[in-house]
Formats: structure tokens, sequence, C-alpha cells
């Protein structure tokens, strides 16, 4: 009802298939991954960021443990873990919600340097 | 609009002045290096930081004059520095005489103490609310002083925020960034006083951790937040303004990060359904945002942000793309630079 992302990708004119990502949500050039682009860190950086929080994890807030984030999943639309928002079945989204993918979702983390289809 | 700064008003995006928008690769990193622009223009000057300490220091001094036993702390936005050039500062009073005395003669005492060290003319009194507090500006500086008594929790929130401002490895320009925007943002629609429904700085400033720490790539460790502040900011403005469900879902930074369901907290009120939750991070017991009861106008607002930001993003990647198959000139040059401003559009 309010976001206005909704309304610009249910236009059914003409075939709508994204070149870029596949998608049947938005035309080419209105595609999320036009700026939904990251710059990722080395390995051995991201190691290092790993280590540097799991030393953190028993400091309590207040006492250094602002530096620790967790690594379990959120999700954003019926508040439990495991899952990411956009791929919430628990209970309903909104009725606004965007159709498009958003970074929640499990489309987000399987793109990216560090995506091991193996895992 | 946000330019209401150190230019002439002819002027919609004098913060990108300096920016390098010709060796932009894509869409991302213009938007990154303009909000590394606009934070860096909108933090505090070394003079806006050295006119509030001359306050504090002033204030300080007369209070202490008037009650020996008393301790005048900054909190709040003024000790994270993450205030705004019109930002209020807030300063809190510890005292034990003053424990003891009537809260209102307390109040009025105070209220005649910073009128006689001629710091203001004027100063309001607000005996009756949550937190009784007195309110002046400044003569010198025109700024907006707050004074609460004995509130010792708004110090023990700043050391916090300043935790995670320095902690959160590869985070803290970010979410400075985060803040600032979102402040901004909200400031310029009057949607960041509580009083009046909107959003205050301490729930901005959980809402932008909470933000970073539940981020899949910033949790998995795959990207330095500081690095990716373009993209980052358009999927806050995402995340708050178009997929949260305000209605279920609640807020904690502690741990690590988590949700948890309004619901099973008991916070979930059948009559104001759509209200934020925040625990408060120093204290779980304590809803820090039910109080923001136009959190759907905030939402809204958001979501109309982020709407307009991607559609100017994807025309800026239009741009970018004919100039790269080189039906078109650079972008500096012949075009002011400013009109490859995102953030001016919003
Ligand atoms: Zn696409
Ligand atoms: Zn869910």
């Amino acid at each position: 009802r309010t976001c206005p992302n909704r309304y610009s990708r249910t236009a059914t004119e003409d075939d709508l298939d994204c070149d870029r990502c596949g998608s049947r949500d938005h035309k080419m050039n209105e595609c999320p991954t036009l700026w939904r682009i990251y710059q990722y860190v080395t390995d051995e950086e991201r190691t290092l960021i790993l280590d540097s929080r799991a030393e953190k994890r028993k400091l309590p807030i207040g006492k250094g443990g602002e530096g620790y984030i967790a690594s379990a999943e959120w999700c954003y639309n019926c508040g439990n873990s495991g899952h990411l928002g956009d791929d919430c079945d628990e209970i309903p989204h909104f009725s606004d919600t965007p159709a498009d993918y958003s970074a929640f979702s499990a489309h987000n983390t399987m793109s990216g340097p560090f995506f091991d289809p193996a895992a | 609009d946000w330019a209401y700064r150190r230019q002439p008003p002819s002027r919609k995006a004098p913060w990108v002045r300096d920016v390098d928008w010709d060796s932009c690769n894509n869409v991302a990193e213009m938007l990154h290096r303009e909000v590394k622009a606009f934070v860096n223009y909108m933090s505090p000057t070394p003079v806006e930081d050295e006119i509030r300490s001359l306050i504090v220091e002033h204030v300080s001094k007369a209070v202490q004059m008037a009650f020996p036993d008393a301790k005048v702390s900054p909190f709040g936005s003024y000790a994270t520095k993450l205030y705004l050039p019109s930002g209020d500062i807030d300063l809190v009073i510890d005292s034990d005489s003053m424990a003891y005395s009537n809260k209102t003669t307390v109040l009025h005492a105070l209220a005649n103490t910073i009128k006689r060290a001629r710091i203001t003319s004027k100063v309001t009194i607000i005996a009756k609310a949550k937190v009784p507090i007195i309110k002046f500006v400044t003569n010198f500086g025109r700024l907006n002083v707050d004074i609460s008594v004995n509130q010792g929790n708004g110090i023990v929130a700043g050391n916090i925020v300043n935790g995670f401002l320095q902690d959160m490895r590869g985070c803290g320009f970010a979410l400075r960034s985060l803040v600032i925007i979102a402040k901004a943002f909200l400031n310029q629609r009057g949607m960041n006083e509580v009083y009046t429904g909107g959003l205050g700085s301490y729930s901005i400033v959980c809402l932008a951790v909470s933000f970073l720490q539940m981020h899949p790539k910033i949790r998995r460790g795959e990207i330095d937040a500081e690095k990716n502040l373009g993209v980052l900011v358009m999927e806050f403005f995402e995340l708050y303004g178009c997929y949260f469900n305000y209605e279920e879902v609640g807020i904690s930074v502690r741990n690590g990060g988590t949700y948890f369901g309004k619901k099973q907290r008991g916070w979930y009120d059948s009559y104001k359904r759509n209200l934020l939750s925040i625990e408060d991070p120093t204290d779980p017991s304590n809803d820090i945002s039910k109080g923001s009861y136009g959190i759907g106008k905030v939402r809204q607002t958001l979501a109309g942000a982020h709407g307009i930001m991607t559609t100017t993003a994807f025309l800026r990647a239009g741009m970018l793309s004919s100039r790269r198959e080189g039906r078109s000139y650079p972008l500096r040059g012949h075009n002011d630079p400013e009109d490859m401003s995102i953030l001016s559009s919003i």
C-alpha cells in the first residue's frame, strides 16, 4: 500500500524477464543488481573478522560485548531464527511488501565469492 | 532540503563538491562516496565541538557554585558526537542533596542559577514529564540545552553507543553514517522528536546497530561495512521502510543481535499494533521506542525515500552505461557534479 517499489514491477504489458538477474518482477533497467553491489573482503580478512568477533562473544554489553556479532539468521517478519525475513513462510508478509528480494534473503546470501553450494 | 549549512542557498548538494564521480564503476560506488562526503560535511567541526564544550563547562561551573555536590555530565548525542549542527546538548546532574529535595523546587533553583550565570535569559521547566527537565537556548551559540537530575541511565547508554561505534570491527563509520543520515532525514521532516511521536536519537542508533548486526553479508563476515556505505544506506531504508514487520517483531542489540516476537514478550499492544519495539540495551525490561506513536508515518517516509533513491540510482546506472558505450560525455565536465547526487533527491 505504501511502498512505492511495489508498483514498479507489476506491469504486465510485455515480457519482463530481467536480462541481468532473470527475475520476472522488474525490467532490466530497474534491476536491484544495478545498485545492490557489495565490495567483498578477502579470505584472510574474513577469518580475522570472524575470529575477532568470536573473542568478544562472552563479553557483556557495556564491557566489550558491543563488538560481538552473532551468526544465526533471524527473520524480520516473524521474529524467529533459522531463516531470513524474505524466506519466511511462518506468517504472511504485509500486503505491501515488495515482490523483489531484499538484502535479507537466501537469494542474497547465495550471491558473492563466499557462497559454497556444497556447504 | 538538507543543504542548509555553509553554502549559498542555490546549492542543493554542497557536500559532493569534491566527489570524484568519473572514476566510479557503478552506482553503489557513487553512493558510497557521496555518503562519506555527506557524513563528513554534517559531522561536528572542531569549532562546533569547542563551542559545545565551552557551554558544558560554563553550565557545569554555574551549577557547582550553587550546588557543591553536583556533578554535571553530558550524555546523548553530544557524548557520542552523533549530533547534527542544530542538535541539542543533553546534560544530567548527579547530586545527593538534590535527590532529597522537592523535585519542582530543585528545577526552579536550577533555572535561576542558569539565568543568573547569564547562560540564557529564558528557561522552560517541564516538571510533569516522565523525566522532568529544564530547557533553554544558550545566549552564546544559540544551542538547545536539556538538563535532567539524577537520571544515570543516559550516561550508561552513551557509553554503550560509544562501545558500538568503537568495537564493531569495520562498522564504526557505517554506524555513524546510518545514524547521521537517518537523523538528518527525519529531522528535516519533523519526525525526530519522541514527544511528537517521532523516533528519538537513541532509537535511531539502536535501529542502525541492529541493521548492521543482522545484515547477512556483515553477519557472515563477507563485507566490511565501511567500504559499502552506499548499498547499506539503501538497504537500511529498504528494511525499515518496506520489509520489517513492526507488528510482530521486536529488536534487541544484545548477544550479538537478535529479534523477538512482541507477543511472546508481552510487548504487543492490540490498540497500537504497529509500534516499534526496541529492548533497551541497558535494561531488558524497558522498551525504548514504545512512545514513538508516529512510527507508521516514519515507515512510509522511509519507504518513499527508498523508492526515490532506487529510481535515482537506476537513472545514474543508465548514465554510467551510456558513458561506457561512448554515447555520452564524462559525468564531470559538462554536467554540474551536484546533478549526480543521489542523497539530495530524498
Ligand atoms: Zn534483475
Ligand atoms: Zn519468519
